[in-house]
């Protein structure tokens, strides 16, 4: 898991008047809104004595622990001590970690991580967003297994033929072929848009929606944007585009969750949006039954322990991408973690600690070393 | 655990048309008949992406990986890659572990290990009387114990506890004694524990 990167840490909407708490990357926050309506986001744990921030209230722009009554404004520094009286003069070293936070797209982002404003990634652009002309589709999920099988997985143009009977076909074509893969380079990430054979949609509502009644060749492709989100494009015909953005975050390290921004042009009524809800869970359903199974259950730390094709080139290229970002100091060292739990409490980095690195009470996560060299070696078949 | 051993993994009817999962020594492995009707057991990780061959179909006597359908023979040679399509010279790399199969007395047995053909310890004769319907009655059962295997194997090689964990034991006939062990010459190296009763237990008749 990666700091450094913005996080979807809630939808807007479930977050009103109420601390919420989240788990991302294996650490607990408190989400909460102050009364302007700006979103914060701080580490859960209390510096006094360890209580649970969201257990307690929105009192005063802050939220005031359960335990013993502390208050935490949206910078994380501590307002009041109530054992102290109201005069107390509150020491700076009584902070909490806080997050930058940014409401996109109906979800709440949070940065995890320290860099300065001018360093930190963007969050996954989606240019029609708001544009007249498309709607707007959301939905949430939370599965079990490591967030990179799942990034590997949309990132693989080649196993639609097998575990997607759903798209029409279900591996039974002797000639067919993977299509050529040119993976494409982006600032934060790569991925493809590609030509599909596909034959017209199984599905009769699917089928007429999709505009496609003839065996056609689509274009479809996925890009991922840092190590947990991603945008499936899938244009069933020249003129019918479906954009499946998602973003997602680690709850640990074998569980995620995701914020499903699917963008269409076409069946533009909210009326549809229940048959596309339900095809998209079938077609998850049809990952998951493959995913679960995986093993190793994660993705192993180095490629030579399997067989990648031409048409996983793109899995290759993610996969040095996070090694790179590990090669910053951003991977968790989740084994040290999980050594400690239930003894240590860590917090994940916050911009404020490069300001005023002494001083704080919680220790931050500890990070991975730079890992060994990704084998980006591909085998050449053809 | 003990590798390069013969274990029995399946029931042979229980191996038909469709691949079977086992797990043993911690390893998840795969049973499934070729075209001819054998038995061969591989390792169940797919080598392209760790996908689980027990989940895929049967196509033309080769196992499929059900995510992108890779063809494995009972070798665990692949011998397709549909998505590189045909004429592709496949590498020797593109395999995964087979495992030696015999199937007696209606079960399959897996060697798990290394060792070449001559070297491999016999496959265990256990059930000499298996098949005569004459005199012999067999029942079946498959249990899964939530027990190390050590502690088990030595369990059933241990008399002695029988009178005390076991409520059966309290009730036999007089004459039965429990104790007495043997050196006997059909297992040298063992010592067998013998219940000796009085009275010639006849089998049930079927």
């Amino acid at each position: 898991m990666y700091i450094n990167f913005w996080y979807p840490a809630e939808w807007s909407k479930d977050l009103t008047d109420e601390p919420v708490k989240v788990r991302m990357l294996g650490q607990d926050f408190v989400l909460f809104r102050d009364s302007s309506g700006i979103v914060h986001c701080l580490s859960n744990t209390c510096i006094h004595r360890g209580g649970s921030l969201a257990g307690g209230k929105i009192v005063k722009d802050c939220v005031q622990c359960p335990y013993h009554g502390w208050q935490f404004d949206g910078d994380g520094a501590c307002r009041a001590m109530p054992s102290l009286g109201p005069d107390a003069r509150i020491p700076a070293r009584a902070r909490v970690d806080a997050y930058p936070t940014e409401e996109r797209y109906g979800i709440v982002f949070a940065f995890l991580g320290d860099l300065p404003e001018a360093e930190r990634p963007p969050i996954m652009d989606i240019p029609e967003y708001g544009q007249p002309g498309w709607h707007v589709q959301r939905s949430g999920s939370y599965s079990d297994g490591d967030f990179r099988r799942q990034l590997d997985n949309a990132l693989d143009p080649a196993h639609n033929e097998f575990v997607h009977p759903t798209h029409g076909f279900s591996g039974t074509n002797d000639d067919y072929q993977t299509p050529e893969l040119t993976v494409e380079d982006t600032e934060w990430g790569c991925g493809f848009l590609t030509k599909y054979f596909a034959p017209p949609l199984k599905d009769k509502k699917m089928r007429a929606a999709s505009g496609r009644t003839e065996n056609a060749v689509i274009e479809a492709g996925t890009f991922h944007h840092g190590p947990c989100d991603m945008c499936t494009r899938i244009h069933p015909t020249g003129e019918t585009f479906m954009h499946q953005n998602v973003f997602k975050v680690p709850v640990d390290e074998s569980h995620v969750r995701s914020f499903l921004v699917q963008t269409r042009n076409f069946l533009l009524g909210a009326e549809h949006d229940q048959r596309f809800l339900e095809r998209n869970l079938e077609v998850g359903g049809q990952d998951r039954v493959i995913l679960a199974d995986l093993n190793p259950k994660f993705t192993p730390e180095t490629n030579a322990h399997e067989f990648l094709l031409p048409a996983d080139e793109a899995i290759v290229r993610y996969r040095q991408r996070l090694a790179e970002w590990q090669a910053r100091g951003w991977r968790i060292d989740v084994d040290r973690v999980e050594q400690q739990r239930s003894r240590k409490a860590f917090a994940i980095p916050s911009p404020a600690r490069r300001e005023h690195p002494a001083g704080w009470v919680i220790d931050t996560v500890p990070m991975m070393e730079s890992g060994q060299a990704t084998d980006t070696k591909v085998h050449a078949v053809r | 655990m003990i590798i390069n051993n013969w274990y029995v993994a399946a029931y042979a009817d229980d191996v038909a048309d469709t691949p079977v999962p086992v797990r043993m020594l911690g390893t998840d492995l795969v049973l499934f008949r070729n075209g001819a009707g054998e038995v061969a057991c591989l390792s169940n990780v797919c080598c392209h992406r760790g996908g689980s061959l027990a989940q895929g179909a049967m196509c033309e006597g080769c196992l499929t990986c059900p995510y992108h359908g890779w063809h494995y023979d009972a070798s665990g040679r692949v011998i397709k890659i549909p998505a590189l399509g045909e004429n592709i010279r496949i590498p020797k790399r593109a395999r995964v572990d087979s495992y030696p199969v015999r199937e007696q007395n209606g079960h399959i047995w897996v060697f798990l290990g290394d060792l070449p053909e001559a070297e491999r310890p016999a496959l265990p004769d256990l059930l000499p009387e298996y098949g005569d319907r004459e005199t012999w009655r067999t029942m079946h059962f498959v249990k899964d114990w939530p027990i190390n295997w050590m502690r088990l194997s030595e369990n059933f090689a241990d008399t002695f506890h029988i009178p005390f964990v076991h409520a059966f034991g309290k009730h036999l006939s007089d004459g039965i004694s429990f104790g007495r062990v043997e050196k006997t010459s059909r297992a040298p190296k063992r010592y067998r524990a013998s219940v000796r009763a009085r009275k010639k237990h006849k089998p049930t008749p079927r």
